[in-house]
């Protein structure tokens, strides 16, 4: 059991640098909590971001997007647009002849044609329709400002309910209902179930919401010399290389894509966007760098949303509290659904994470994902899981309710015994070794002593209710991407090069997006290579230079990054031990690796460094032994194990190389007057196996616990009834500041996970799964005289005066 | 620096003066050009970032005589004889600030896009004004971070501040 | 998100900012803090096509007694009337007004003018205006006049100010025996109010009865909203915690259709006005010793 520190005042300058206690390599750098290195040329406004890319000779483009939610586009008028001084370029889709569609890769999912601009249908208000290239933005704006669109313009579907509706009309033409993807179930053991217990109902809905990292997003293209590089502010470098390929008909090899410093992503830059497409395409139509940087009101109207979701849920319980069976029925608002990669898999991830850690013997989970005039939804830190978590922890509040019970013991009960690694989710998640009882118990333990401080700092105020909820909850990590593409499964790649002078170059296919990787790889390679942290570089984002790999998405890159430059560095190590047992005259078996020396086993030996190894792989060949080829590097792929590539005869497979696991408690405060929610405190008690960095770990907690309360509270991507954005503004998707986000506790519990490198797990994620489910049971419990049930997010001052109005309640 | 000089008669470009990091810049520019835009694709200091180009986000925040703006919501001609600070001036020679070292320390960057924002508010503010915790997150409130929760940069400002770190203060959802 | 093109000037006096006005009418725009303005024309909801500069104009600065007022320029900046002594002496509603609008970097830039020509409808000092009865000195080509901050609001972004005239400065009166306080709900620290009210009570002197009381509401309605059957309920009454349940509750019935958007629904606003209402008569019984 492993390190606890409770971070919120405690993190002080003389703990940088001091090992905890519980670390896996004692003398190495993995465990460390180490000030990051990526950090400098941040602090000092040196870092480049894609915006601050400025090949010589550039221009600007931007977009014309449809003002319209639905329509056939009757006539998109250019010539004024054309004629605007400083304009080089505008087109629409008639001018992308030579551009492909993008491809259709999941077979289980409609076919939705999406094209990088409309071609004579627009689905959501801010769809592409024309690019305009000028010499600087203010001259593009002036033109697209003076592009006629006319459309004719089609009913308006904004709500899966009306979405789905008998007489609903379609999005698609060709398609039978509004249905992206349709995936029913019906489970005649689970009816046997229901018929036996008693049964709660409830419907729980989370809201729609944006990513919105500080950055938005920006491609850069310059194509020379019969090579196109895109700049580019993403998370997957590689596969938006494939895709550029596919759709511009260029080979792969005259591509180089390069990412440099990104403010941010949290899955909504895992996509490759129609502005990615486009603006290549026009650098080599005009021979000219194009830049296009996206402003936040097309950030928040068309970069993906996520989370609109109605999840019905059944509950059969008996008389303790425990749950015997489960349905639910999930209907994801995916808006359009014209997004690549495609956005739909957060329903899977939402059914299949439905009871976390619970057991729950049986589930009926039907998903759909349905099509409606909105931004196409995707990928967003959680990527299902929150919503998920929410629905069944409200739904345990109300069984727990109805049964006259402690839902703290029914979720106890449920939750695995101590020690238990065996325990399979009814999905077929194979959660492994965790902290399931010992993380929930213990942020109960912190969450009461909480609540206990915050009554007595507001008895007697006849207007304040404060309250506690307490959640636990489960994070898969190092996840296949199979269920979103039905391409790529879980891998990474990583090369490890020794250079001449004994330095150590890694180049890895997951991205660096502000989490850390970095710092973290060159901990896990220096430790792998017996090197100083301080030789050992680590690059990312150029496809030129580092191997292919998926990028930074589901909580993978400790996982799948750690995996390869192990596999690498032992290759490489492998190498070295040969080199220096010849210049050594000694037995390879017999050598070993220290700090950057190579030394034959036993004091006093005599050693190399690895620059003189270097050296001779590199200069001094002729001192290589026999038969051993110059040059010390290696590049690899690592491919997780425990994933299933196909499901059992019952339906279940695990599709997560790990499984991390939390609990949350929130302390909320509820002035019954105003309906405001302060939280005052939030308590974090997390297990993602070996810590690499405990700094970095509690910066990912951190900020996703604060994106959670975000979504629990504040954020909200409103529509009016004709699909028209209400919250295109910061001044109205209110993302929290220092003063909404509260301090947090956190603590952690290592249980390494065992089959994975060093014992990790997996950590992006976890943050913002918890808040939504703990912060509505923590308002519920505060409210409980008033028997308001929170269903859904956010939890708005509005949604709470009139649910305690609701009541009945005299206040 | 000598104040702007008046304009009596419209125009389209303007030719403008002002001290940037402690050097004269003279430039014409369009009246209609934002000053981060100026900044950055003008004099490529491109330390100072854009967020939202409304004046919420605060990652643009430069000092203009002394005290913070956004320059996202100001256009270069309204700095026309100012003094203006950007992110690149805060230290010399490469040498982090004791500010600078403390966001290090205490991880309270991660993408650090909006840092150069958090850093220049800092740089303009006298730590007696901000007399706790509490303050400190007030004073940090017109700069929005997405990445680390303000847990680990509340944390850096105190102790950059030589403040003893005292219990959590409670956060207020509304006034 | 950039401006779309206008043309720019910076006279060095008032009388070259009303020709300037006068010349180019509707089409010009004065520009002071352009904490407002200039997001408006990033997202090219506003687009002027003259930018009058107001910068350098002196007349426009300065904050003084004036004749049992408080004068304020309309280019003094927030910031400096947030700090400044003599506003904390003279009148303690702007004061407790002034750090609820926005953050410390658009108060660095946005001035008191500024503010109430904008005329948000939830914004902070066109409510103080109201609620002290202030009044609104306007100059244009054709002269000079004054108005009642009453009678300055017509709508949401909407005054009285003719399309040549610009707002020199403000009188906030300066009065004895009272005590006051600003409050509002928002979203976030710095947005605009949600509810919020500016409350300024005269006391009768060396009692402890209301005189007489100024209670704004804003964010509820398209312009401030003076809570009449409040205010009336307060006359002659000592300031009891019951009699400031009572103005709350009587705020209700002030504001007729309260604002309905994404942020709150009019219910909310109704009922959370009239806690509001409370809250800040509350605030000023305590605050009384000092007035």
């Amino acid at each position: 059991m492993g390190t606890s520190a409770r971070i919120a005042g405690h993190d002080r300058s003389d703990r940088v640098m001091t090992p905890p206690p519980d670390t896996t390599n004692p003398a190495g750098y993995v465990g460390v909590r180490a000030g990051r290195r990526e950090d400098r040329p941040l602090l000092l406004g040196r870092a480049q971001f894609v915006a601050d890319v400025a090949p010589a000779g550039m221009v600007e483009a931007t977009f014309v997007r449809s003002t319209v939610a639905h329509a056939r586009v009757t006539r998109v008028a250019l010539d004024a647009a054309r004629a605007v001084p400083g304009v080089l370029a505008a087109v629409t889709a008639a001018d992308l002849q030579d551009v492909a569609g993008y491809p259709h890769l999941v077979p289980w999912m409609k076919e939705v044609n999406a094209f990088p601009l409309a071609r004579d249908r627009v689905r959501y208000v801010g769809m592409p329709i024309a690019a305009v290239v000028a010499d600087d933005r203010y001259a593009a704006e002036d033109a697209a400002a003076l592009v006629e669109v006319d459309y004719d313009e089609l009913p308006v579907l904004v709500s899966v309910e009306a979405a789905l509706a008998d007489d609903a009309p379609r999005l698609y033409d060709d398609w039978p209902d509004n249905r992206l993807l349709d995936m029913p179930a019906a489970d005649p053991d689970v009816d046997r179930v229901f018929a036996e217990y008693e049964v709660a109902r409830a419907t729980y809905r989370m809201q729609r919401q944006s990513a919105s990292p500080m950055e938005t997003r920006g491609v850069v293209a310059d194509y020379q010399g019969g090579r196109l590089t895109v700049w580019a502010s993403a998370q997957s470098p590689h596969i938006l290389r494939t895709t550029l390929a596919m759709m511009l008909g260029l080979r792969e090899a005259d591509i180089r894509v390069v990412v440099p410093n990104v403010g941010g992503g949290f899955g909504c830059k895992v996509h490759q966007y129609p502005e990615d497409i486009v603006v290549p395409w026009l650098a080599v139509r005009l021979g000219r760098p194009v830049r296009w940087i996206e402003d936040r009101a097309e950030h928040l109207m068309t970069s993906i949303h996520a989370r609109e979701q109605r999840m019905d849920v059944e509950a059969a319980y008996d008389s303790t509290g425990r749950i015997h069976a489960l349905r639910c029925r999930i209907a994801t608002n995916v808006g359009s659904g014209e997004v690549f990669i495609p956005g739909t898999a957060t329903t899977l991830v939402s059914g299949g994470c439905l009871t976390g850690a619970y057991a729950v013997p049986l589930t009926e989970v039907s998903l759909a994902c349905v099509v409606t005039n909105k931004t196409p939804s995707g990928a967003y830190r959680g990527f299902g899981s929150p919503e998920g978590t929410f629905a069944m922890e409200r739904m345990i509040e109300k069984v727990a309710r109805r049964a006259g019970v402690d839902a703290r013991d029914v979720r106890r009960a449920m939750l695995p015994d101590p020690g238990d690694d065996t325990f399979v989710t009814p999905s077929g998640g194979r959660l492994g070794a965790g902290s399931h009882r010992q993380a929930f118990d213990r942020a109960a333990e912190l969450g009461d002593q909480a609540l206990a401080t915050a009554r007595a700092a507001h008895a007697g105020d006849p207007r304040i209710r404060v309250g506690l909820g307490v959640v636990p909850f489960v994070e898969p990590t190092g996840p296949s991407y199979y269920g979103t593409t039905a391409h790529w499964r879980a891998y990474d790649s990583a090369l490890v090069r020794i250079q001449p002078d004994g330095s150590a170059l890694v180049g890895i296919g997951v991205q660096a997006i502000g989490q850390g990787i970095e710092s973290t790889t060159a901990a896990v390679a220096a430790d792998a290579l017996g090197l100083d942290v301080d030789d050992v570089s680590v690059v990312s984002g150029d496809t030129d230079l580092c191997p292919y790999g998926l990028g930074a998405w589901g909580a993978r890159g400790a996982i799948v990054s750690s995996g390869a430059v192990l596999k690498a560095a032992e290759i490489v190590v492998s190498k070295a031990k040969a080199i220096a047992a010849g210049l050594l005259e000694a037995d390879p078996e017999d050598v070993v690796v220290d700090r950057g020396r190579l030394h034959v086993r036993g004091t006093g030996a005599p050693s190399v460094t690895m620059r003189d190894i270097a050296t001779a792989a590199y200069a001094r060949t002729a001192e290589l032994p026999p038969g051993t080829e110059p040059g010390l590097e290696a590049t690899v792929s690592y491919d997780p194990p425990g994933i299933d590539l196909e499901p059992d005869d019952k339906g279940r497979m695990n599709v997560a190389a790990a499984w991390s696991n939390a609990s949350h408690a929130a302390v909320v405060k509820v002035d019954i007057t105003t309906g405001a929610v302060a939280l005052l405190d939030y308590i974090v008690v997390d297990d993602c196996g070996t810590v690499i960095n405990p700094l970095i770990v509690e910066g990912q907690i951190t900020g996703g616990v604060a994106q959670g309360i975000a979504g629990a509270l504040y954020e909200h991507v409103v529509y009016d009834e004709n699909g028209q954005p209400l919250s295109a503004s910061f001044m109205d998707y209110t993302i929290p500041s220092s003063r909404e986000i509260p301090p947090m506790t956190i603590e952690h519990i290592e249980t390494p996970a065992v089959e994975m490198p060093l014992g990790v797990k997996g950590v992006g994620e976890s943050g913002t799964i918890g808040p939504a489910a703990a912060i509505a049971n923590a308002v519920g419990d505060a409210l409980r005289e008033f028997d308001v049930d929170i269903v859904a997010t956010p939890i708005t001052p509005t949604s709470v005066l009139e649910a305690i109005h609701a009541s009945g309640a005299n206040t | 620096m000598p104040d702007a000089r008046p304009v009596a008669d419209p125009v389209e470009t303007l030719e403008i003066e002002l001290e940037v990091n402690g050097r004269v810049v003279r430039r014409s520019v369009p009246v209609r050009r934002l000053l981060v835009d100026f900044l950055r694709d003008d004099l490529r200091l491109t330390g100072t970032h854009v967020g939202c180009e409304h004046g919420v986000c605060g990652a643009c925040t430069v000092e203009v005589d002394g005290a913070p703006a956004r320059a996202c919501i100001m256009l270069a001609v309204q700095a026309d004889g100012k003094r203006i600070t950007t992110i690149e001036a805060l230290s010399s020679d490469g040498e982090l600030t004791e500010m600078q070292r403390a966001f290090h320390r205490h991880h309270a960057l991660q993408c650090g896009f909006c840092t150069p924002g958090f850093l220049v508010t800092l740089h303009t503010a006298n730590p007696d004004d901000w007399p706790d915790e509490h303050a400190v997150r007030e004073l940090l409130s017109g700069n929005l971070c997405r990445c680390t929760g303000y847990q680990q940069i509340v944390q850096a400002v105190l102790d950059a501040w030589g403040r003893a770190p005292g219990s959590p203060a409670t956060t207020e959802a509304t006034g | 998100m950039k401006p779309a093109p206008f043309r720019y000037l910076r006279p060095r006096s008032l009388e070259e900012v009303l020709a300037a006005l006068a010349e180019h009418g509707d089409e010009a725009k004065p520009l002071a803090g352009g904490q407002s303005l200039i997001p408006a024309m990033n997202f090219r909801l506003a687009q002027p096509s003259v930018l009058v500069d107001l910068e350098l104009v002196e007349e426009l600065r300065g904050m003084h007694d004036e004749n049992g007022a408080l004068r304020v320029g309309a280019m003094v900046r927030q910031c400096d009337a947030e700090r400044s002594p003599l506003v904390t002496g003279t009148c303690p509603l702007l004061r407790d007004a002034l750090p609820w609008i926005g953050h410390l970097q658009n108060r660095s830039r946005g001035t008191i003018g500024g503010s109430i020509v904008h005329a948000d409808p939830a914004a902070e000092l066109p409510a103080v205006a109201v609620a002290l009865d202030a009044n609104v000195d306007v100059v244009g080509a054709r002269g000079a006049r004054t108005l009642r901050a009453t009678d300055f609001f017509d709508g949401p972004f909407s005054t009285a100010l003719a399309p040549d005239e610009i707002v020199s400065g403000l009188r906030f009166p300066v009065v004895e025996h009272s005590a006051a306080a600003c409050l509002e709900l928002a979203p976030r620290r710095g947005d605009f109010a949600v509810v919020g009210v500016a409350a300024f009570v005269r006391f009768t002197p060396g009692a402890t009865r209301v005189e007489d009381a100024g209670i704004v509401a804003f964010g509820v309605a398209a312009t401030p909203v003076r809570l009449a059957l409040a205010e009336a309920s307060l006359r002659g009454a000592e300031l009891t915690v019951q009699v400031a349940e009572a103005a709350g509750a009587a705020s209700a019935e002030d504001v007729a259709r309260p604002t309905a958007d994404i942020h709150a629904t009019g219910d909310y606003r109704r009922r959370a006005l009239a806690e509001l209402v409370r809250r800040a008569l509350d605030s000023i019984a305590s605050r009384r010793g000092v007035a």
